[in-house]
């Protein structure tokens, strides 16, 4: 497994960790489920906590002469952004529309997806697209590392 | 679907020049030994330059090196 791979590996574990602590944050543990939210917090920490180390080492240990990056990691770096990018624009242009609809139709027949009643709504679905589209680029990178191209 | 693949023989020049490792010949063409292994795997095919990069590091011609194939064949 190259050092590239690793980091997208550690990246996605990152990513869910810190995804898991905003959304429990944000909008609470469900009433109808047995709370585990400090089993899950603890879990989280420990996650990013070996994430951390993993990449410390891997930046640590160089050999000589070591190629960092090479195009086949540029190659797959980019279809993950490709993806990613085209997820990230679909879900602003859906925010924006939906922001436009309810202004042209009124807000209260769109119900919770009403952003414009809540500008919070719109803060707490940016930052879960954004976190959204991290994942599926690292993702994307780690499928075709192991499928190939 | 692709009807023509890429092969190579990476792993028979490889041994023919005194058993070089992956990591070796990765080193000499600038990429790193999982990208020579996902080529000798068949799961990558190669840029243009470093094909000829890798071509010119065992001195044969490209053609000696990669193969464009039928898949069936």
């Amino acid at each position: 497994m190259s050092k590239r791979e690793i980091y997208a590996y550690t990246s996605i574990a990152s990513t869910i960790c810190l995804l898991g602590f905003y959304v429990i944050t944000v909008f609470g543990w469900p009433e109808s489920i047995p709370d585990v939210t400090s089993q899950l917090s603890s879990l989280f920490i420990k996650v990013l906590f070996f994430a951390f180390i993993i990449e410390l080492l891997l930046g640590l240990l160089k050999r000589k002469n070591e190629v960092e990056k090479d195009e086949r990691d540029l190659l797959f770096e980019a279809k993950g952004f490709k993806n990613a990018y085209l997820f990230l624009t679909t879900m602003v242009i859906l925010i924006l529309s939906q922001i436009l609809i309810s202004t042209v139709i009124g807000s209260d027949k769109l119900g919770f997806f009403d952003f414009n009643g809540n500008p919070f709504h719109i803060f707490h679905s940016l930052v879960i697209i954004l976190s959204i589209s991290s994942l599926i680029n690292r993702g994307t990178q780690i499928f075709y590392y192991n499928r190939g191209y | 679907m692709k009807d023509y693949i890429i092969t190579n023989n990476i792993r028979t020049l490889r041994f023919h020049t005194g058993e070089i490792t992956q990591e070796e010949l990765a080193d000499k063409v600038g990429v790193t030994r999982q990208t020579i292994n996902a080529l000798e795997a068949g799961k990558y095919s190669p840029s243009l330059e470093l094909a000829f990069k890798i071509a010119l590091y065992f001195k044969v011609p490209l053609e000696e090196v990669f193969m464009y194939k039928k898949k069936d064949s």
